[in-house]
């Protein structure tokens, strides 16, 4: 294990680097900065991640999705496992008190008060899982029942990811976002990768994920 | 040995998903002698039959909730969030004397 860490080097951009970019660099990865992270842009193979996506199964590191935790009782009715989309976000209840935003969700948090928010986009990691094959890679190594009629497009499902606490979201039919502990991640990448592998997966960049969404998703 | 249980919040995940926080003790009110407090926290009923239990949902929403698990036989009877739950059946060690 390197010691680097101990000693940054500074330099001009000090951009936020997601737990998983060295175990992903070490694959191939191509990283650019956006937006202050360093993001894993693709592999280097923007046609293999595609067909990979499409006919068995990619995963792409994608941490940099705006989290908050918002801990309020809301008005409304608390529908566990239901998430809701909020433009190209998601609004998540985990318990009545407390719900999770995410992406372009995030927004409406920055209007709220008299409640307690947590940023979270630091603190949790996030993988996208996408592909005929992503339901298949997950049963390796969680346990959580992804079948369609038990867990539809939108579904959210706090559990135990690869043993570890997560939450599991079906954002597409063939597509799931997957948070966990920030400080698991090169364990998680690598449990993705090992069960991505044996049914012909690959990781992909973050350019190959647009494609991943049906029209349905991206109406 | 595994068994499922069910989270108020979330539904049935692998008993893994949870931690236990044991049975369900009633704290001494107003100015327990040394031997209530000693009691209240060394003692347990320990019982071989259902429990009332305190779990946690640990790997998902993080929730604490009671429970009815029959000891001999993992099986789970209900569960249910604090507010939620049936009314008191397991007695404490304390006022029921038994641990003494």
């Amino acid at each position: 294990m390197s010691l680097d860490f101990l000693s940054p080097r500074p330099t001009a951009q000090a951009p936020a680097r997601s737990p998983m970019v060295p175990g992903a660099a070490r694959a191939g990865a191509v990283t650019e900065i956006r937006d202050g992270w360093e993001v894993i842009a693709s592999f280097g193979d923007p046609a293999g991640e595609a067909a990979a996506c499409r006919e068995s199964v990619g995963f792409a590191d994608v941490s940099p999705l705006p989290k908050v935790e918002v801990f309020a009782r809301p008005g409304g009715e608390f529908v566990a496992g239901t998430a809701t989309r909020v433009g190209e976000g998601w609004r998540c209840p985990v318990r009545p008190e407390r719900t999770l935003l995410l992406g372009e969700a995030v927004t409406g948090a920055a209007g709220i008060t008299g409640v307690r928010t947590c940023d979270l986009t630091g603190t949790l990691a996030a993988l996208v899982v996408a592909g005929p094959a992503a339901r298949e890679t997950f049963a390796r190594f969680c346990a959580l029942d992804l079948r369609e009629a038990v867990l539809p497009v939108g579904g959210f499902r706090p559990g135990s990811v690869a043993r570890t606490p997560g939450f599991l979201l079906r954002d597409d039919r063939d597509r799931f976002l997957v948070l966990f502990g920030a400080a698991f991640s090169e364990y998680v990448w690598e449990v993705v990768a090992d069960a991505a592998a044996r049914l012909g997966g690959r990781p992909v960049g973050a350019d190959s994920l647009p494609a991943t969404k049906t029209e349905a998703a991206r109406a | 040995m595994s068994y499922v249980l069910t989270c108020p919040n979330c539904g049935p995940r692998e008993v893994t998903d949870f931690g236990f926080g044991g049975e369900v003790t009633t704290r001494p009110s107003g100015h327990p002698s040394p031997r209530e407090l000693n009691t209240y926290i060394y003692f347990r009923r320990n019982v071989a039959g259902p429990q009332r239990e305190w779990w946690v949902h640990r790997s998902g929403c993080g929730a604490w909730f009671l429970a009815e698990r029959d000891t001999r036989t993992n099986e789970v009877k209900w569960t249910a969030l604090p507010e939620d739950a049936p009314g008191a059946a397991t007695p404490d060690p304390v006022s029921s004397g038994e641990a003494r």
